[in-house]
């Protein structure tokens, strides 16, 4: 056993721990400023200056080692040597903010009393000097008894001496922590008070531009129109800066099926990868600027601090279902996808509102919907002019939007009333300073986000298109029978079978086809339905649009009744798998599709009759 | 709504409007005080949900009793305790939206009932 020794890396949430841990690894992470942003594990190696390797893991944000979330439970566990998942750490690298001595001292001081081997980092001095502060490191390493080293992880600043530190204070290993102090909250927090007193050279009063900014952030009515406003941009933005890309993307595609078509001959491998792979792909991977674009904002978001600011103005909608402001992060964050969404409900305190949000975190419009919306309003809704600038198609997709934000909200209030049922944690949240995000760390988030859609894309849509290719291409009818390939493949039996169950609701055979490996993904039902018709369509019709085939088979009620089963049925497997994670059991996942399900069935059947019955 | 059936008396409007009838009375109490004993800040106790923005005051108590275990360990672990000095800088959203205050040099987001149970000391200027 001669693994590098273990460094954890420990602090209050907003400390800046992971642009430290950055720094010092190189590793790249995501980067935010909401309090408890690291929610999983992050590991990195570094070198010694004596050229010993070290691993440095980042845990998450926490405010003691008294836990109340998830998370914090992680840090505790870690640091004093309880964790069934990481060995014992070596030596711990605290990392206090410079302008918030006060609060975070107190939390260094229970991490130094826990009898390893420490270095505090006093990370952001630049801003607490900024902020009108002036530190006494020394004056503080006293008082500690620790090494304190100032740092701007940011910008660098410290690191080789944090290094040399670290070398020191890593020795032969095997310290043991002691049980936890028994010191109460209070009577560290008052010692914690007096150390930065005693280590402050000068102080001026707390600035004041920040306040400024949140007199209009956080303004009784400003406040929430500016919210409603950067959403409202947010979502336009998606659809119209992703206009260009995607038909880029989309040419592209195109352009490569051309190729095949005219380099291999007819037969099954053109066919595979053409209708099959290029095909279905190719139909999700467009949707990459958009969701990217998403992202975007939300790591901007989360980054300059305002995210917090919007769960402060949503605290009192979101309190009216018996859930905090708090839950308003992950589900944003869940109209990209629901997957960072759900793992994102772990910095959620109280167990049951935790549970609530992971439950309905599956209604935000997720970006794998829009490929599925965006096909059938496009071939089904006619884009009539309403207003300027208003269209119908636009209305119904925004009407889409709002139907699974209704359908989350109603979701919640029934939940918290009966298999949720509990009070409120209520709503404290520490509100970080403003801050520019940085370019580096918004580029680094996206880049993560455009590599597992991408491989999403090739793995998980690619094999489900591969093999729904191959149910619906065979086995071959009889020559002349008169039976389509698709009705006579042992795929189109299938869809048979479950047509029975879906006919009541208005969904033909092509869609139930589509349903079953949209379970994979949602988007994949795009691919199924474009494979479906390259399949069944020989001659002239092949070269039609999808769109076009589309008008000519499905009716304006089926339409709309398979738009609305999108707005609600659980039709992810990675939502459910991390959702069997983030409960640790099968439990509440099943019951999570199961709900959406009835509500799917329930909303398309309501949705198709009324149009039928409204002559449409 | 959830969670208002357990609401701090303290928050309900005929409270607010007795409290400004007690004041005269509390002022020539304060009065009294401040000719007795000089030595000691002469005050007047609110709570933090009362407080008007942008008003400096210290936390003279807090009633714990009323706050459920988490709330009560999260608010000592945001630095809440007797003699700190707070401020409350905003109050959200029509309506009963929580409050942002400042304690220390941080910005700490808290509901109105957990406000309620803080109680703050006005240094009378």
């Amino acid at each position: 056993m001669h693994a590098a020794p273990l460094v954890a890396l420990v602090g209050n949430p907003n400390a800046g721990k992971s642009a430290l841990f950055n720094a010092l690894t190189g590793a790249r992470q995501k980067v935010g400023n909401y309090p408890g942003v690291t929610v999983e594990r992050k590991s990195g190696r570094m070198v010694l200056d004596d050229g010993r390797p070290i691993e440095l893991v980042d845990l998450p944000g926490a405010y003691s080692l008294d836990p109340s979330s998830p998370d914090e439970r992680v840090t505790r566990d870690v640091v004093t040597g309880r964790s069934s998942f990481e060995r014992t750490p070596d030596a711990m690298l605290v990392v206090v903010d410079a302008a918030n001595l006060d609060n975070h001292l107190r939390f260094a001081l229970q991490l130094i009393a826990l009898g390893l081997p420490v270095v505090v980092a006093l990370n952001m001095v630049d801003l607490a000097e900024r902020d009108g502060l002036t530190l006494d490191a020394a004056t503080l390493a006293r008082e500690l008894g620790v090494p304190v080293v100032p740092t701007v992880a940011v910008r660098k600043r410290g690191l080789d001496t944090l290094r040399a530190e670290l070398t020191a204070a890593i020795g032969g290993g095997g310290v043991k922590p002691h049980p936890e102090a028994v010191e109460s909250i209070t009577t560290l927090q008052r010692r914690a008070r007096q150390i930065a007193r005693a280590a402050t050279l000068h102080e001026a009063p707390a600035r004041r531009w920040a306040h400024l900014l949140d007199t209009v952030a956080l303004h009784a009515v400003v406040g929430p129109l500016l919210l409603v406003a950067l959403l409202f941009v947010m979502f336009q933005a998606v659809f119209t800066w992703a206009a260009v890309p995607a038909d880029m993307i989309d040419s592209g595609f195109a352009a490569l099926q051309g190729w095949i078509t005219q380099e291999l001959p007819a037969g099954f491998v053109r066919s595979l990868l053409t209708d099959g792979l290029i095909a279905g792909v190719g139909a999700v991977v467009v949707f990459l600027p958009q969701i990217l674009i998403l992202f975007l904002f939300i790591l901007v978001l989360e980054a300059s601090g305002y995210m917090v600011r919007a769960a402060f103005l949503m605290d009192r909608l979101m309190a009216t279902v018996g859930l905090s402001g708090r839950a308003f992060i992950p589900l944003l964050s869940s109209f990209a996808c629901a997957v960072p969404g759900i793992m994102a409900t772990r910095t959620i305190e109280d167990e049951k509102d935790r549970l609530t949000t992971i439950l309905i975190a599956p209604l935000m419009t997720c970006s794998a919907r829009w490929p599925v919306y965006t096909l059938i309003i496009g071939a089904m809704i006619p884009n009539t002019q309403l207003l300027p600038f208003v269209r119908l198609q636009g209305v119904v997709m925004f009407g889409l939007l709002v139907m699974g934000i209704a359908g989350a909200y109603a979701a919640a209030l029934i939940l918290r009333r009966t298999v949720t049922k509990g009070t409120s944690s209520g709503f404290m949240m520490e509100m970080p300073k403003y801050q520019m995000p940085r370019l580096a760390d918004i580029g680094i988030g996206l880049w993560t986000r455009a590599l597992i859609f991408l491989k999403r894309a090739g793995t998980i849509i690619a094999a489900t298109t591969v093999v729904l290719w191959l149910l619906l291409s065979y086995p071959k009818p009889p020559a002349n029978s008169g039976i389509s390939q698709v009705s006579y493949s042992i795929g189109g039996r299938i869809g048979s079978g479950i047509e029975v169950l879906v006919k009541p609701i208005g969904f033909n055979r092509d869609i139930s086809l589509a349903l079953l490996p949209a379970m994979a993904a949602r988007e994949v039902a795009v691919s199924a339905i474009g494979t479906v018709y390259a399949i069944d369509d020989t001659g002239d019709a092949s070269t039609q649009k999808i769109t076009d085939k589309l008008r000519g088979r499905w009716t304006l009620p089926t339409a709309l009744a398979f738009l609305m089963w999108f707005v609600f049925a659980p039709q992810c497997i990675s939502t459910i798998a991390v959702t069997r994670r983030e409960t640790n059991g099968w439990k509440w996942p099943a019951f999570m599709v199961g709900y959406l399900f009835a509500a799917a069935y329930i909303m398309a059947g309501i949705t198709y009759w009324l149009a039928v019955f409204a002559g449409l | 709504m959830h969670g208002t059936g357990k609401l701090n008396p303290t928050e309900e409007i005929g409270a607010t409007r007795e409290n400004a009838d007690s004041t005269s009375a509390r002022h020539s109490l304060l009065i009294i005080n401040r000719i007795m004993d000089m030595s000691r800040p002469v005050v007047k106790s609110i709570s933090l949900e009362t407080l008007p923005r942008r008003q400096h005051a210290t936390v003279a108590a807090i009633d714990w009793a009323l706050l459920a275990d988490p709330e009560a360990r999260r608010l000592r672990e945001l630095g809440f305790d007797e003699g700190v000095d707070v401020e409350v800088l905003h109050r959200a959203t029509l309506g009963r939206g929580p409050i942002a205050c400042r304690i220390g040099r941080m910005t700490v987001a808290l509901r109105r009932r957990v406000a309620g149970a803080i109680h703050v000391s006005l240094a009378a200027a």
